[in-house]
């Protein structure tokens, strides 16, 4: 309960602690197909483009996405090492795996993700259906 | 230079910011929408122990098109505040919204950037709130002189108790780590060499650990802010942070105002 509330301050309890963990190199892949027999290869995602132009010192939107899946990534792993995965974390993830395939592949119906710590798998999701991400409407 | 001059700068140095974040969030809507990854379906998880009543004013809140209005909202108040010096709803608007995309990604959409923004803008609040009394103006401008001074001292005090920072190690680590590793192979290959890696490590920590001396003189003051701004332009080569060079730069006039008085 206190972790809820807490999160509508989280902006203001800033400990500013930057680059104080040197992490391991973390890598998300995904991967589309159409059944169970043709999966196509990994892929991986969230990579930046290795290139600064003087606009993106204003407009920087692809970077600072990254930044956010990445984080989001760093939450999901940090449940995962504790024992305790959260249902928003672990549905937010399978969306980026979903939008990144969808980006990708848009002809998709299938896809499956894996999270990877310096070259071993932490987690791999089980194939799942790309209509079930597709939009329900607002809840 | 005046505590109100002082605010007038910062606020249409955040409005710059803020205009900027903003603009970033709509051309991220795809991001956020009904398809996306930060999805309203999926975030209510989050406040599924909040009472019932704040539950569903947050469902509503975040719809797609609620959040657009609130966004689009935030970007007429930064022009608006051009043309409104130090009015207390437009500063007050931009905090709140801040806070609110704050709390749709989980906390922060940006870490720091975010955190200095509703800083500067909660101070550039109460200072419009009480700019009638010019010594209560000091509160505000106080604020965020302090957490300008606490973000850099507290980043250089934490980096100062990892040997690899001190070696130049981190620095390279870093630029390795994906996520940050976007800077041009050129840039790349120079900042990592070891005997500059360690060099710019090494300045930086003294730079931050050095940043309350800023409060002593307005020329110091003055030497740390330019130093604070190419560190931060730095930043942006190598890491890719633009947001954290107009956020900061946001914060500067409430320091330097404190320093010259």
């Amino acid at each position: 309960m206190l972790h809820q509330y807490l999160q509508f301050f989280r902006v203001l309890l800033a400990g500013w602690r930057f680059f104080d963990r040197v992490s391991q190199a973390a890598t998300f892949f995904v991967r589309s197909g159409f059944s169970d027999a043709d999966w196509g290869p990994w892929v991986e995602c969230l990579r930046p483009a290795r290139e600064r132009k003087i606009g993106q010192l204003f407009l920087n939107a692809r970077q600072n996405y990254l930044f956010a899946a990445r984080s989001l990534l760093d939450q999901f792993a940090d449940e995962l090492r504790a024992g305790h995965v959260d249902s928003t974390s672990e549905h937010l993830v399978k969306n980026l795996a979903a939008f990144e395939v969808r980006g990708i592949d848009p002809a998709a119906r299938r896809f499956q993700f894996r999270y990877c710590r310096n070259s071993e798998d932490v987690y791999v999701s089980i194939p799942l259906e790309m209509a079930e991400f597709r939009s329900r409407g607002d809840p | 230079m005046s505590a109100e001059l002082a605010a007038r700068i910062a606020e249409i140095a955040l409005a710059f910011a803020v205009f900027w974040q903003t603009l970033e969030l709509l051309i991220l809507r795809p991001a956020w929408d009904r398809e996306g990854v930060w999805r309203i379906q999926d975030l209510l998880g989050d406040y599924d122990r909040l009472p019932k009543i704040a539950r569903a004013e947050l469902g509503v809140l975040f719809l797609p098109s609620v959040f657009l209005l609130v966004l689009w909202v935030r970007l007429a108040a930064c022009v608006a505040v051009a043309l409104f010096p130090l009015n207390a709803v437009l500063l007050g608007w931009i905090f709140l919204s801040t806070c609110i995309i704050a709390v749709r990604w989980r906390g922060t959409f940006n870490g720091g950037s975010d955190s200095i923004t509703a800083w500067s803008a909660l101070g550039l609040f109460l200072s419009a709130w009480v700019k009638a009394e010019p010594h209560l103006m000091k509160f505000g401008l106080g604020l965020i002189a302090v957490q300008l001074t606490a973000s850099y001292f507290l980043a250089g005090f934490v980096k100062a108790r990892n040997r690899q920072w001190w070696t130049g190690e981190a620095l390279a680590l870093f630029m390795a780590t994906p996520g940050y590793d976007s800077a041009p192979e050129r840039v790349r290959k120079w900042v990592i060499q070891p005997h500059r890696a360690r060099l710019f490590s090494v300045g930086v920590i003294f730079f931050e650990l050095a940043f309350p001396l800023a409060w002593r003189s307005p020329w110091v003051c003055a030497a740390l802010l330019a130093v604070a701004f190419v560190f931060h332009l730095g930043n942006f080569l190598v890491f890719g942070l633009n947001r954290f060079v107009w956020a900061w730069l946001a914060a500067y006039p409430a320091l330097f105002w404190i320093a010259s008085t």
